[in-house]
Formats: structure tokens, C-alpha cells, sequence
């Protein structure tokens, strides 16, 4: 007999599974919708030598790629603020700023492990304001989000790419690929008293925490780092405690717009919902 | 409070890794580890272990089975993992080397078949001195496949070189050294970070003095 079966990255959902997830969108949505983003939609195929260039390095290399019928090479969507970026460059030219989008679909990408890969994603990008306000309301609606979901004893763990500039480039290098070897010490994680040489984290750090409606379960981790390429400023990674998956993570962007002609800052995050949908079963 | 999970590669580094452990104080039951047990717990209850397979201790760290994981460098490289590699640890020591029959082209010619264990870096070790060679992947006893004319070399794993020799097999290169590493699943490193930091701290020190 043939077989019947998908590709290990993908996967059909029953009913219940379908519900359940389609509940976690609709309540990210309804969260979103009522703090002023609205949800666009990009499309699953783009052009690899225009999505590229809002891409790392790491995940221009993870772009499911095939030729369509003129030979020009296309990608699955792989990644959603890349895809915004671009539509940037030819809408919401009249829309006064911040311009607050949000989207709630698949990405698609190869994994060395998996294979080709489709996950749910959520999330938000948050165009046009630089203000640290702008990254502690967007990491506020990341919280409200996960809320939203029902999680409410997740941790967020704040960085920022100033703490990897501080480093030597082999360093940088090594840190990015996940090697702590190099160093004489575990990066510090813990509060404000970590920060002192880094004044924007620091001063971030002390917002979120006057903000008030963000309690101890955000931490400053001078290990968390992020690809410089691509972020410009604040990062953060959402996990809960016994679940060994990122359950989500944002940042800040301010140098990717511009590649596609819209010279703009930008801060976001997304979730992964199939990590949460597996995290609540 | 929930223990740090380590996940340990059985046999002679879990050996080796029982005798770190006895000196640091952490005491473990002699009759777990003398049983074919494969999860122990430390008489503190502060640590449990659990002993699988070396080029399953990354899996069981990645996907967050293990909070940390002792296992070679070279399992590592081989199976990489997306997984924070922490702070090598001076034992189980070994070396991935090149070897030949005697009489064997020193410099590997292209095309030349290289039997192995270790597919992945061997091809980027002959990757990086642009040679193509075809590699046949062995599970075991890979010193016999050149007298047997399986292969034209070998790429194996050696402590002290004399299974090669004993076999006929000349040592020409060494491509990977190797210790053990302590490594460690991204979210622990977040969620368990005290308790994390604190046996980083106790092992490094352990180390240095």
C-alpha cells in the first residue's frame, strides 16, 4: 500500500485539536484587537530574493525553496516580520504612527532534525516608535497574550544586544552558536543590580519594573543573545517553568525596514502556539 | 523542589563522571548504580541522573527531558543540537584521528573511500582541505574495513592508539580532540538558573583547584 502519511514537520489536527487551537488564536485576536492591532494576512509564497534581505543568516538558510514556473526561486512564508517589512514598502504610507500589526498564521521552515516544518505563529509588529515605552507595551501585550492563553506562570527574560557588543567577536560568535566554553563565567541573570554596564537594558529594566503591571517573572539575562543582523536593541524569550521549549520571543528591529525601503523603527514578538498548544495539553 | 536532571552518557564516562561526583560530596546509592538502573537519584535528592546512550544525551537535552547533559565533545559535534554547550570537563579524554594500512598515501586522494562512525565530521574535515571522499558508515569495528578492502582509510575514535596499531593501521592525522562537556537545555538555563549557576560554580572550582 502507499503510504498514507505526511512529512514528519507537518501534521493534520482532529476536531478537537483544530478547536483548541483555533480557541488560543481567537483569544491572542480578541487581546490584540482590543490594544489597537490589527491582524494582517501575507502571503505563504514570496519571492527568495526579496524576502532575504529581512532575514538572518540562520534563517535565510532554513527558507523552504522551489522555482516557479518563470525559474525564479520562491519560499514558503518564513518568517512574518519579514513579510510585513516588505508590504511596508508599498502600503500604509498615509498612516499616521505607530502603525500596530498583528498576524496569527504558519511560518515555514526546514529544521536539520524535522525536516520541512510548518508552525503557528502570533504575534505583533509595532511600527514606528523608537520610545522604550513602545518595547515595554509590547512586551506588556506579549504577557497579556500568554494570559489570554490561560499560561500565567510563564518568565520572560529580558536582554539586549549591547550585552553581546560588549563581548570579543570570536566571543560574539561562539555565544551566538550556543558555546559557553569561552567564557571564565555563567552569564549573569537576575535584576537590576546586573546592569550596571549596560545603561539602555538598565534603564528598560527600571521602566518595566515602575510600569508596575509587570511583576518579578521578567529577569534580565546578560546570556540571552540574539541575532545582531536582525535585532537592534531589546530581546526577550517567554518559557514556563518544566516545559523545555521557548514558548516565544521578541525583540527589536530597528534597521530592517529600511532594507525594504521604508526607513522606520519596529519592535515585536510571536508565539509559538503548536509549543503552547503542547505546554496547556 | 524539583531536581536538575542530568542526563549522562553510560559506560566509561558515566564511570568517570561517578568518581567527579563522589569527590564534590553529591552521594549516590551503591545499589542504584551497581543495578542496571537507568534513572538515580543523589541521596539529597537535589540531582538525579539519567543514564542513556552518549548520542542520546543531546536529544534528551534539547528537548528539555534533561536539564543538563554530560557527554563527549565529540557526540556534540557529531549530533548537534540546539543546546548551550557549558564548560568541558577533563575527562574521558579521546581523539578523533585519520588512519590508514601502512604504505597508504599520506594525503587523502579524491574519490578515496573513508570508512567511519563519525559521517559528519569527517566530511567537514575533508570538506575544509577540499577533498571529496566517499564515506561508508560503520557502527563498529572500523579498524578492519581497510585490510579487508571495505575502505582505503578509516576515521575512528582513539584513547591510546593501540587498537589501530594491533590492526595494522598507521595514525596520519588528528581531526577532532575531545573531553567531555557539560551542556545544558536553553529554558533550564532560565527557569532553574540559580540552581544551574550554583553547580557550574562548584564544578569549575572543583576543576581548578
Amino acid at each position: 500500500m502507499k503510504s498514507t502519511l505526511t512529512p514528519i514537520g507537518v501534521r493534520d489536527y482532529s476536531p478537537e485539536e483544530t478547536e483548541a487551537l483555533s480557541r488560543l488564536k481567537q483569544e491572542i485576536l480578541a487581546q490584540l484587537s482590543s490594544s489597537g492591532y490589527r491582524r494582517v494576512l501575507t502571503p505563504s509564497l514570496e519571492f527568495y530574493e526579496t524576502i532575504r534581505d529581512g532575514l538572518g543568516p540562520k534563517l535565510a538558510k532554513q527558507c523552504i525553496k522551489f522555482t516557479d514556473s518563470h525559474g525564479q526561486t520562491l519560499v514558503l512564508r518564513p518568517d512574518h516580520t519579514a513579510a510585513i517589512a516588505r508590504s511596508l514598502s508599498t502600503r500604509y504610507s498615509d498612516e499616521s504612527l505607530p502603525i500596530r500589526l498583528a498576524y496569527v498564521d504558519p511560518v515555514f521552515r526546514k529544521d536539520p532534525q524535522r525536516g520541512e516544518t510548518e508552525e503557528w505563529q502570533a504575534g505583533v509588529e509595532h511600527i514606528g516608535d523608537e520610545s522604550i515605552a513602545a518595547d515595554v507595551a509590547v512586551i506588556d501585550q506579549c504577557i497579556q497574550c500568554l494570559k489570554a492563553c490561560g499560561i500565567t506562570d510563564f518568565g520572560i527574560d529580558l536582554g539586549h544586544t549591547d550585552v553581546l557588543a560588549s563581548y570579543s567577536e570570536d566571543e560574539q560568535a561562539a555565544l551566538l552558536d550556543g558555546d559557553y566554553t569561552i567564557l571564565d563565567n555563567l552569564p549573569k541573570r537576575g535584576g537590576i543590580e546586573c546592569l550596571d554596564e549596560f545603561p539602555a537594558l538598565k534603564s528598560l529594566y527600571q521602566d518595566i519594573q515602575s510600569s508596575g503591571y509587570i511583576d518579578d517573572r521578567v529577569q534580565a539575562n546578560l546570556g540571552l543573545v540574539k541575532d545582531p543582523s536582525y535585532y537592534s536593541g531589546m530581546i526577550f524569550d517567554v518559557y514556563v517553568p518544566g516545559y523545555g521549549k521557548r514558548l516565544g520571543s521578541g525583540g527589536r528591529y530597528d534597521g530592517l525596514l529600511s532594507r525594504f525601503g521604508r526607513d522606520l523603527p519596529a519592535v515585536g514578538f510571536a508565539l509559538d502556539l503548536g509549543a503552547i498548544q503542547e505546554y496547556l495539553a | 523542589m524539583s531536581p536538575l536532571v542530568i542526563a549522562v552518557a553510560k559506560g566509561y564516562l558515566w564511570t568517570a563522571y561517578q568518581e567527579c561526583l563522589a569527590a564534590q560530596g553529591i552521594e549516590l546509592d551503591p545499589k542504584d548504580t551497581d543495578s542496571r538502573k537507568l534513572s538515580v537519584r543523589d541521596r539529597s535528592g537535589n540531582f538525579e541522573f539519567l543514564i542513556v546512550r552518549s548520542t542520546d544525551v543531546p536529544v534528551y537535552v534539547q528537548e528539555g527531558a534533561a536539564d543538563l547533559g554530560i557527554v563527549g565533545q565529540d557526540v556534540l559535534a557529531e549530533n548537534p543540537a540546539d543546546v548551550i554547550d557549558l564548560f568541558p570537563l577533563p575527562f574521558a579524554g579521546c581523539r578523533l584521528v585519520l588512519a590508514a594500512l601502512k604504505g597508504a598515501a599520506k594525503t587523502v586522494p579524491q574519490n578515496a573511500r573513508v570508512a567511519t562512525k563519525y559521517i559528519h565530521l569527517t566530511q567537514r574535515y575533508f570538506y575544509e582541505h577540499n577533498t571529496k571522499i566517499t564515506p561508508i558508515k560503520l557502527y563498529g569495528a572500523i579498524e578492519l574495513a581497510p585490510s579487508r578492502g571495505l575502505s582505503d582509510y578509516v576515521t575512528d575514535l582513539v584513547v591510546t592508539g593501540n587498537t589501530l596499531k594491533e590492526n595494522g593501521l598507521v595514525e596520519l592525522e588528528t581531526i577532532f580532540t575531545s573531553t567531555a562537556t557539560l551542556i545544558a537545555n536553553p529554558m533550564s538555563l532560565k527557569s532553574k538558573y540559580t540552581d544551574i549557576s550554583s553547580y557550574y560554580t562548584q564544578l569549575r572550582e572543583h576543576y581548578a583547584s
